[in-house]
């Protein structure tokens, strides 16, 4: 209530920002790429006075840094030019995985609002301000933008907007309610499904998500050529056993028998190698605590986690 | 005014050259074989007649006519009708006197030293008010042309204080070395210079219409007006056998349509020309021969002028968005997809038709808040008036890009698009560039605030072929405009532009055309997403299905009026096309037949249900009554279809059997699909033809 109280105050000021981005082995160009775009959205933004500071905050889990230190230098003194206070550049010596970068960054943050941000995106010079502008509902937690040119089909409320959980490729979250939950639980997960939990938390402690479609990215994606999804490499493994976990956590025993069913059951090795690992985890103890016992905020339909619009399965 | 190519006599009557004029080539008198070859006479529908009428229209006032290079004089009776005064200004006596002994005042004058020339004129003016200066088939001659025409345009642009020459106009008749004929003969290997003619032996500068603007332009005059001499028939047709000039060639219909497509004046024998004295004077811009042409598009801005610099340092495109402003959230979309390109060698053109000055603001404004890496690369440009293709044209008048590209304004880009496009220009350059293109159909959806939203509600899909085919492709739109990339010369040199008179379906009547000029290379990658509404403003909601069959027979009529060049490998093609006559005359046979069998089935299935064989005849005819229903589909179909019902193979041509075979093909694919199908030995006859349509229509290896 406390938070809430503080959040109505916040928003007869201006917020201050913060953006970070985890990098795994991007190319410069397409991460200098994307930090000219969010630079440029974020300084827009400023200088229609709808946020006050901001800074950008890249961490690097590659094993070797993504950026020279004379990109570094150099990108600094762009976002400089385009009116953002800070960029700070941390390559962490290890791969601590999405969440867990993420965690690592946000420790000590400042700033009111944190923006989530993969590398491999182009922001509209927009999205800061509609992001913000969702914010402005001081009952909004979370906000997710729309993707371009692959849209995600989750649906949401055409009137309210609210979304059962928010795209972590670009979130804008309450820095309050990030660290008031707990941040990411890089614990549970190592990739994907991490934000579908932290919504689904941030949802338990009465926080709203929401989904705002005039904020958009531009996120890398690709198409077979019979227009099939290409999902990344490392996608089908990690958000099978994600999966699993999520389902888990949110108390959904019956999703998670019906999950080993189906991975058992399919012609891909990566689906029975997740179904071990996860067993694996369960016996050794290695699994979250049980949430949402009353499945108030978990959402399992067939095993996506809300109502799509369409299916790239079809 | 355009001639019958069956006035061959005006060939005679049409000469090339006016006078003996002595210019830097010609030094030392008069023209060597002496100027009594070029004594043509006054007649009425010659180069004379018409010119004269277009001075009569624009010189009223009165005044004295200088006519330099006079020869004989054959205008100057005309000029004495019409109330001018006329001198006669030649380098060789003989016409002169000829002119002297009509009445007329002549001048011995020599214009290769332009500076003498306009001393001895005003010698020879003598204050008098002179309405203008004539050089009918004189510039050609002189290396010195230019020179003369600056300081002519000195004279008449001289202030009002000076009345002998203030407001002076120009007449000029000016032969053109571009007439088809003259190219035709160059592709023989030809350049067959004659006494008189498109080729006189004494032609020492040669003029298309477009050097012949920028010359005069340069020196100092405006036009005013043109009426220039059509001759399909020039004196350069000979022989007249070869296919090249034979006016019912197929070899000469295509070439001279391309010549025509380039510039409009493919048989102009001449440009007749009236211009005024610029004021200001007209800056002055390099003289570039054979590039690009100068036509403008109904009141839009005429193209850059490109020399061969400007030309090596284009950009590797210009993508065309096409908006009305009546979606500024897929504009923005579009205008993030190609922000996010990471390939940048690029210029966007947003071209807002008829939109609201309040909404053009906002497009600028939204452009202008994108990273100025992008931005600086987007110009916004306000096109007024004309049907779908306007913006298109007026985009191309403006395209410094090499390729050029139509992304409309609901249009997605993957961020490799424009790097793919690039990769096959490098291996293909100069063919029309082909991408794999999905589509995915889209809704919208009212929210709070009044504010639009829309989202997707399938998943993309790719309906449209891999690979390109032309035949195919004659017979309807299979690509989207989104994945194509034109060679920009295609327009700006080869002069097509997308039909302003089509209400839709101006991207396919394009692409045929540039597909069978260019070729097409094709890529299997996925890089542009092509984006359908449901029941949204997209053109297939706001065009009548009539009025799309209606474009498309226009389209196909079109087609069918000139010869159409194949690529290498369509001999086999062709082949399939004259089996497809037989086929679908078995096809028709055999429609023919299931009616009749039909009707014969339905009149003996009754009183005969108890048997076996009636139930079974029955049946068959249920199922057999289904395939030809399935058959009579045809009518009222949507654009893109044929209607076959009702045609017989004897009444067809044979460019239709490709249409026929296509609509009885696809019929017949979804009879066999059908249960019926599956059921009904008669019908599975025709399968067997439909299968060999199926692989006559496979894509090409």
């Amino acid at each position: 209530m406390q938070n809430r109280v503080l959040e109505y105050y916040k928003v007869l000021q201006l917020p201050s920002m913060r953006v970070q981005v985890i990098l795994y082995s991007q190319p410069e160009d397409v991460v200098e790429s994307c930090i000219e775009s969010i630079s440029v959205s974020l300084g827009n933004a400023r200088s229609k006075r709808l946020i006050a500071g901001s800074s950008i905050i890249l961490g690097d889990c590659s094993g070797s840094p993504c950026l020279a230190n004379a990109t570094v230098e150099r990108m600094k003194e762009d976002a400089t030019a385009a009116g953002i206070d800070h960029l700070e550049y941390t390559h962490f010596g290890r791969n601590l995985g999405f969440g867990g970068g993420h965690n690592r960054l946000v420790e000590g943050a400042h700033e009111d609002l944190l923006l989530i941000l993969n590398p491999d995106t182009y922001s509209s010079p927009l999205l800061v301000e509609e992001m913000v502008s969702a914010c402005q509902d001081a009952s909004v937690g979370i906000v997710d933008a729309k993707q371009l040119p692959l849209e995600h089909p989750k649906s949401y409320d055409p009137v309210t907007m609210d979304t059962s959980w928010a795209l972590g490729a670009c979130m804008m979250i309450r820095t309050s309610v990030m660290t008031g939950i707990g941040g990411f639980d890089d614990k549970s997960f190592f990739l994907y499904c991490e934000d579908v939990d932290l919504s689904w938390r941030a949802r338990l402690h009465g926080w709203r998500v929401v989904h705002q479609p005039h904020a958009k990215i531009f996120h890398d994606k690709h198409l077979t050529g019979d227009g099939m999804f290409v999902p990344a490499e490392t996608e089908p493994e990690n958000s099978a056993e994600s999966s699993l976990v999520l389902a888990y956590k949110y108390s959904r025993d019956d999703i998670v028998d019906k999950m080993v069913d189906a991975f058992l059951h399919s012609p891909a090795h990566f689906h029975r190698k997740a179904v071990n690992r996860f067993n694996q985890r369960r016996l050794s103890g290695d699994l979250p605590a049980r949430i949402d016992q009353d499945h108030s905020v978990g959402q399992f339909v067939g095993f996506d986690f809300a109502e799509h619009n369409f299916s790239y399965a079809d | 005014m355009q001639i019958d190519p069956a006035q061959k006599d005006l060939v005679q009557a049409s000469p090339t050259q006016g006078g003996a004029v002595q210019g830097g080539a010609v030094q030392g008198g008069a023209v060597q074989g002496g100027s009594s070859r070029y004594r043509f006479g006054y007649s009425e529908d010659s180069l004379y007649s018409q010119l004269m009428s277009l001075v009569e229209r624009h010189l009223t006032g009165g005044g004295l006519v200088v006519d330099i290079g006079c020869g004989w004089g054959a205008v100057a009776e005309r000029c004495r009708e019409i109330g001018l005064d006329y001198l006669g200004c030649d380098v060789d006596p003989e016409g002169l006197v000829d002119l002297s002994n009509r009445g007329f005042e002549t001048a011995l004058m020599d214009v290769s030293d332009v500076r003498s020339f306009v001393e001895l004129l005003h010698r020879q003016v003598k204050g008098r008010k002179v309405a203008a200066f004539f050089l009918l088939d004189v510039l050609e001659h002189l290396v010195t042309g230019k020179q003369l025409l600056m300081a002519l345009a000195t004279l008449a642009a001289a202030g009002p204080e000076t009345t002998t020459y203030h407001g002076a106009r120009l007449v000029m008749s000016v032969p053109n070395v571009a007439h088809y004929e003259l190219a035709a003969k160059l592709l023989m290997g030809r350049f067959d210079v004659t006494p008189s003619g498109l080729l006189d032996d004494t032609h020492v500068v040669f003029y298309t219409s477009r050097r012949l603007e920028e010359v005069t332009r340069r020196a100092g005059w405006m036009e005013l007006a043109r009426d220039d001499f059509v001759m399909y028939e020039s004196d350069q047709r000979f022989p007249p056998e070869a296919a090249m000039l034979a006016p019912s060639t197929p070899l000469r219909q295509f070439l001279a349509g391309i010549r025509q497509a380039a510039d409009g004046f493919a048989f102009v024998n001449q440009f007749v020309r009236i211009y005024t004295p610029a004021n200001p004077p007209v800056p002055a811009a390099p003289v570039t021969e054979g590039v690009g042409v100068s036509s403008d598009v109904g009141g839009l801005p005429s193209r850059p002028i490109l020399d061969k610099q400007s030309f090596t340092n284009q950009v590797f495109a210009t993508v065309l968005v096409r908006t009305t402003g009546s979606r500024m959230g897929t504009l923005h979309d579009t205008l993030l997809s190609l922000a996010a390109q990471s390939y940048d060698d690029f210029e966007v053109l947003v071209l807002c038709h008829n939109t609201p000055a309040q909404v053009f603001d906002a497009i600028s404004n939204l452009v202008s808040q994108f990273s100025p890496t992008f931005s600086n690369r987007v110009k916004v440009v306000a096109v007024s008036g004309g049907g779908r293709s306007r913006p298109l044209n007026a985009g191309i008048s403006l395209a410094k890009g090499r390729y050029t590209i139509i992304l409309d304004d609901d249009d997605l880009a993957f961020p490799g698009w424009m790097a793919e496009f690039h990769r096959l220009a490098d291996i293909w350059p100069g063919m029309v560039l082909r991408l794999g293109v999905a589509e995915q159909h889209m809704e919208d959806q009212p929210g709070p605030g009044g504010k639009l939203y829309y989202h997707a509600i399938s998943r993309p899909r790719c309906p449209y072929p891999k690979k390109f085919d032309l035949l195919s492709h004659l017979h309807e739109n299979r690509t989207p405009p989104c994945a194509l990339a034109y060679p920009t010369p295609f327009f700006q040199y080869l002069g097509f532009r997308f039909g302003e008179d089509l209400p839709v379906l101006e991207d396919w009547d394009i692409l045929v055309q540039a597909a069978e000029l260019c070729g097409v290379a094709d890529s299997m990658e996925v890089c542009t997403l092509y984006r359908h509404w449901n029941g949204g403003d997209q053109s297939t909601a706001i065009h009548a299905p009539a009025e799309w069959m209606e474009t498309r027979q226009e389209i196909l009529s079109r087609l069918e009026s000139r010869p159409i060049l194949l690529p290498p490998g369509y001999v086999r093609e062709v082949h399939k096309l004259d089996d497809l006559e037989r086929i679908c005359r078995r096809l028709h046979n055999e429609r023919t037949r299931l009616l009749a069998e039909v009707a014969k089935a339905r009149q003996q299935g009754v009183g005969v249900e108890d048997s076996a064989s009636g139930n079974a005849r029955a049946n068959q005819a249920a199922t057999l009554a289904s395939a030809v229903a399935g058959l009579d589909t045809t009518r009222g179909r949507p654009a893109g279809t044929v209607d076959i019902s009702g045609t017989t193979p004897q009444g067809l041509g044979y460019a239709s059997w490709a249409d026929v075979a296509a609509a009885l093909a696809a019929e017949l694919v979804q009879v066999k699909s059908s249960k019926g199908w599956r059921l009904t030995e008669p019908v599975r006859a025709a399968g067997k033809a439909a299968r060999r349509l199926a692989a006559l229509f496979a894509p090409r290896r």
